[in-house]
């Protein structure tokens, strides 16, 4: 089959690879009829993420048909059914799944794989599709055919009648982006403002609106990712024209915002000075992330408010201002996305009409042209939003 | 019902334990007082590259003599944990190697699967084949950073539900004992198995290094199948995502 296939740094190519096979009991094979490369998969491209190896296969954002099943999948999927598959993967039965914890699932991480991060980070994570070997290693679905683990507890039907475009997101973005602003535990009358007017920005404006926010200040560069922002009805700065942090206190009446979500996370862009110096110091590879964003989301938010970190951080962050974290009494919200969670809810979401994620859809383009893909939207950020793939 | 407390709470697992006491003293203690001195002095005067790596080494020589405590020193060394342990089983040397894992699933039925010892070979990934002779012995058959290994095992303790412990018979190509204990997680949060191993390591503290480097130190051989247990006992499989059937290279 094909698939896209990481290299090294800004180096993808779309290779012929072995079809995957059922390996365990619990797997489902899909043919992916859509798939999209999502901003994380940046950081991938980047090569900022440790553990990747040459040749594996990227992509966690994906949906398709079953066209074959384990003996254990036990009538949760037959061939034919039409799927939306979560970028993490979990297994239903440990206490972190029972507690809907599903990003922190014991057991999907291969021993030999989880035991990496265990060195790393200290603890385990779930396993990852197409997210470097110490997320578990998992070949992605930017390509024809996946093998999914766990597929009688992870993978949504679709009914019949909804397009691919319009139930894709439901992947990643989508619930990750609501995960953030409901982590805001928005209470009416609350200010939200978002940085990164990327796609999980995007879907947390929309997502925070959804949730009774009364005001969505959303924060960028790129102009027409700021008028996708306005489109939902949020007010915008740009941070190239004005000082984030004393428009904000100017905006919300000196108070700052109730909810800061931090969308961007690990590489931030800009020229603030502590942005410039993170700049250097990853390039000296003696630090992974740059974390501008969230030292300004720290000095933004409210007293008593809710910092929510969608962005994926990846290292040792340098001059966070705990200080004044602490002193405001923040509450700090961040994770990878318990997926399983918001899959239902969300899906009826999209059926009820309150929000299409279609909207978010800049390019679409076939997976042979994936890694066109991935430069286009690496260094045209303002006109490409999402990039949607057909295998 | 309370906690169960087979393991006494107050008693750290073996391969937790560490020295803290002083082992830089005597002879030792004075050279690298004094020659880290001399050697950073020197440094300081040298000046460039070669100074400032003297006045480093010096000033490394002459802190590991003034808290009297050297990491790479004790990092090398056989612990007394370590040196009491193959006293009590007249060994050459003895490494303890723990791991505790909970699982989602009842006491009694954790303990049945891990009393049934064909089993084990199911996700101890280094072990080739558990022969059951009777009741209480068996013979391994162990891949081993040198090649194949085997002994047979006796289980000397078998409290069902809470306790299994096993210790090698004469003639073992690599000594060991070993206890797993079963008790019940707090609330009702499954059962948490606490898995105990003493070995006599081939070529001690440094073939035990040397075998961390090739992946194949029991310590990190326990951890991984402790974790592939938990899989088995909780999903019924073992997670994989190994090339070439899941994780396709690039042709």
């Amino acid at each position: 089959m094909r698939a896209l296939c990481w290299h090294g740094k800004h180096d993808v190519r779309v290779e012929s690879v072995p079809d995957p096979e059922i390996v365990n009991p619990r797997d489902a094979i899909i043919r992916i009829t859509t798939t999209a490369i999502c901003g994380s998969d940046l950081h991938l491209y980047d090569g900022v993420i440790p553990t990747m190896m040459p040749g594996d296969v990227l992509g966690h954002e994906f949906m398709g048909e079953v066209v074959d099943v384990g003996r254990n999948v036990n009538g949760a999927l037959k061939v034919g059914d039409r799927v939306v598959v979560p970028f993490t993967i979990a297994c239903g039965g440990c206490f972190f799944c029972n507690k809907g914890l599903w990003s922190a699932c014991d057991n999907s991480n291969p021993a030999e794989k989880a035991d990496i991060v265990e060195a790393l980070y200290g603890y385990t994570p779930s396993g990852l599709f197409g997210y470097s070997h110490m997320m578990g290693g998992y070949a992605g679905g930017q390509a024809e055919y996946v093998r999914v683990p766990f597929a009688d507890t992870g993978p949504i039907k679709i009914p019949d009648g909804m397009d691919d475009e319009q139930v894709l997101f439901l992947s990643d973005i989508f619930p990750t982006g609501y995960m953030a602003a409901e982590n805001c535990s928005i209470q009416p009358g609350d200010t939200i403002a978002v940085w990164g007017c990327g796609p999980v920005g995007q879907f947390a404006i929309r997502s925070a609106f959804m949730l009774g926010a009364e005001r969505v200040i959303a924060i960028d560069h790129f102009e027409n990712r700021l008028a996708l922002a306005r489109q939902a009805g949020a007010e915008t700065l740009n941070f190239e024209e004005v000082k984030i942090v004393e428009a904000l206190q100017e905006m919300t009446g000196g108070r700052g915002p109730d909810g800061c979500i931090d969308a961007v996370g690990m590489e931030s862009h800009g020229w603030a000075v502590d942005n410039v110096i993170d700049f250097a110091k990853t390039t000296a590879k003696v630090s992974f992330d740059r974390p501008h964003v969230l030292r300004e989301c720290i000095v933004a938010c409210r007293k008593g408010g809710t910092v929510s970190i969608p962005g994926v951080y990846g290292g040792l962050l340098d001059h966070l201002p705990f200080g004044a974290a602490f002193g405001k009494g923040l509450t700090f919200k961040m994770g990878q996305t318990n997926m399983h969670t918001y899959l239902h809810p969300l899906l009826q979401r999209i059926q009820e009409g309150d929000i299409d994620p279609t909207f978010v859809i800049s390019h679409r383009l076939s997976l042979n042209d994936a890694a066109e893909g991935y430069k286009i939207f690496k260094t045209r950020q303002d006109e490409v939003t999402k990039v949607v793939l057909k295998p | 019902m309370p906690y169960d407390s087979v393991i006494d709470a107050s008693t750290s697992p073996l391969s937790a334990r560490r020295d803290s006491e002083p082992n830089v003293t005597g002879v030792e203690w004075a050279v690298s007082l004094f020659g880290g001195a001399l050697l950073g002095a020197w440094g300081m005067r040298r000046r460039g590259f070669p100074g400032a790596v003297a006045e480093a080494v010096g000033g490394m020589l002459v802190a590991r003599a003034v808290t009297g405590r050297c990491p790479a020193k004790r990092a090398l060394a056989e612990t007394s944990t370590e040196r009491a342990l193959a006293r009590e089983h007249g060994w050459r040397n003895a490494a303890p190697v723990g791991r505790a894992i909970t699982v989602n699933k009842p006491r009694s039925e954790v303990y049945a699967f891990w009393r049934d010892l064909p089993n084990l070979a199911r996700f101890l990934l280094n072990v080739e084949r558990i022969e059951v002779s009777d009741e209480l012995r068996s013979h391994w058959t162990v891949k081993s950073p040198t090649g194949e290994v085997q002994w047979d095992s006796r289980i000397t303790a078998d409290e069902p539900d809470r306790r299994i412990a096993w210790e090698s018979e004469p003639g073992a190509d690599i000594r060991n004992t070993g206890e797993v204990v079963f008790k019940d997680a707090p609330g009702g949060r499954g059962t948490e198995v606490h898995a105990s191993i003493v070995f006599e390591p081939p070529g001690g503290k440094v073939g035990r290094i040397v075998a961390a480097l090739f992946q194949r130190d029991p310590a990190i051989q326990l951890r991984r199948d402790m974790r592939r247990f938990k899989q088995l006992m909780e999903t019924g499989e073992i997670s994989t995502s190994k090339p070439p059937l899941a994780a396709p290279r690039g042709v």
